[in-house]
């Protein structure tokens, strides 16, 4: 998929088009990144939407596969036709469905641990600007002991023994301060979907 | 290997992890087979530390003895994640930098004749961009039409390096080396530079990807290797691994007591 990816895509399309499920299948696996994205960009720019995020999985694929089906393979970008429509026939397909829960919903709703410099219009499929804002606050959330584990490690390109020297602690503290650090910080990212899937 | 023979290897390997003598075990075994086909004393460490950053000190140390050096003087080279281009808005200046360098007919051409073309258009519409091109070229103040029409090409191709980079069956590696990155993808490798965003593979040459400052899936596979948000999200990932390792272990452990109990 790499060398000439026009032809590529456009053979993959026009077979998925004439319901050959393998090629869907691909297609599907390819653009995961631009379908994640999707969901991204919908619960972040709702939070009822992530009491159906099982649900939107379910639909993301279903609108992929129309647009598909819409697809005019004389054309020669596909992927940017896809990034361009998959979020929003996805965000109107979720609002329909929130719209028919709504007695459902509790009265209060689930709060979707968003950063506030978070701009849902801008979600990028690359998901790299995300994850720096994601990971960068959820660390500002743990306890600064943990935070100074975490980042000379991982950002200070420390090793162990330099890290528990720098703070004064013995290696094996460490390594157990780190490894706590480590479960502290997933729990705070397992709020933010896919990342951690 | 038979799969009863992998499933005696794995169960060796999870019982000598739990000390810290079997951890040395494994990781001597390890470094003889990187020295043995020929990496050296900083790869075999960038190769183990990538996947076992719980050890490091460990691994220093088994790299220090076998290859008689101390590995810990290598240097440390900090680096915010490389950024790969994620909008158009973001490569702009280079497009126009680029009609205002070749103008409107090379620039035209580069995009749309070359060996694989960023734009594949027919002759109608080369024409057609060949006077948005020739007018933005001329009057500046026009550019912003030929941005427009451009921004689809441009973003396909992000688009597809982002899936590329990610899609399983091209199965990107990446390995550090000197301080650049070697991506392999089957049975072909590149040369990637993180530094100043180029990579040898055909896509990014022939497509002059690096002209406009678009990147390719084995320079975003190298950047996500070198990002530290990605490196801890791979390390938090794996911790939760090894802890349900460890409840698995538990209760393997459990069974057999009681088992021998009975």
């Amino acid at each position: 998929m790499s060398d000439n990816h026009f032809e590529l895509i456009n053979q993959l399309v026009s077979k998925a088009q004439k319901d050959d499920k393998a090629a869907m299948e691909e297609l599907l696996e390819f653009y995961s990144p631009l379908i994640k994205a999707a969901i991204r960009k919908c619960i972040y720019s709702d939070s009822n939407f992530l009491r159906f995020k099982e649900d939107l999985k379910s639909m993301v694929s279903l609108e992929f596969i129309k647009l598909v089906h819409s697809y005019d393979v004389s054309r020669s970008f596909f992927s940017y036709y896809i990034s361009n429509r998959l979020y929003n026939n996805l965000i109107k397909s979720a609002r329909t469905l929130v719209n028919k829960n709504e007695n459902d919903l509790p009265v209060e709703v689930l709060f979707c641990e968003m950063p506030p410099l978070w701009d849902p219009e801008n979600t990028d499929p690359f998901g790299q600007v995300e994850l720096r804002i994601i990971t960068l606050e959820a660390i500002k959330k743990l306890d600064e002991k943990y935070q100074d584990c975490i980042n000379l490690v991982f950002y200070d390109q420390l090793n162990q023994e330099e890290a528990s020297l720098k703070l004064g602690i013995t290696q094996s503290a460490f390594s157990k301060r780190l490894k706590k650090s480590m479960s502290e910080l997933k729990k705070i990212l397992i709020n933010n979907f896919d990342f951690m899937e | 290997m038979s799969e009863q023979e992998k499933s005696f290897t794995e169960l060796g390997r999870n019982v000598l992890s739990k000390s810290e003598n079997g951890k040395r075990i494994i990781i001597s075994e390890q470094v003889d087979n990187l020295q043995s086909r020929g990496f050296t004393a900083e790869e075999a460490f960038d190769i183990l530390a990538s996947n076992d950053f719980a050890n490091l000190s460990t691994i220093e140390s088994v790299i220090g003895e076998k290859f008689g050096k101390i590995a810990s003087n290598r240097t440390k080279n900090v680096k915010e994640a490389y950024i790969c281009p994620t909008s158009y808005a973001e490569i702009k200046e280079n497009v126009k930098d680029q009609l205002i360098k070749l103008g409107p007919i090379n620039f035209i051409n580069k995009l749309s004749r070359s060996e694989k073309p960023l734009m594949p258009v027919n002759d109608k519409s080369y024409n057609s961009y060949l006077r948005l091109a020739s007018a933005a070229h001329k009057d500046p103040n026009t550019i912003n039409q030929l941005h427009t029409e451009l921004k689809k090409w441009f973003e396909e191709a992000m688009y597809v390096s982002v899936c590329a980079a990610k899609f399983n069956k091209n199965e990107i590696r990446v390995a550090s080396v000197n301080g650049n990155f070697v991506a392999t993808s089957g049975a072909k490798s590149y040369d990637v530079n993180l530094e100043s965003g180029s990579c040898n593979c055909s896509k990014f040459t022939s497509s002059h990807y690096g002209d406009f400052g678009l990147a390719c899936e084995h320079i975003i596979a190298a950047s996500n290797k070198v990002s530290p948000h990605q490196r801890l999200l791979k390390a938090v990932r794996e911790s939760s691994d090894n802890e349900q390792l460890e409840e698995d272990n538990q209760l393997f452990n459990f069974d057999l007591r009681t088992v021998m109990r009975s």
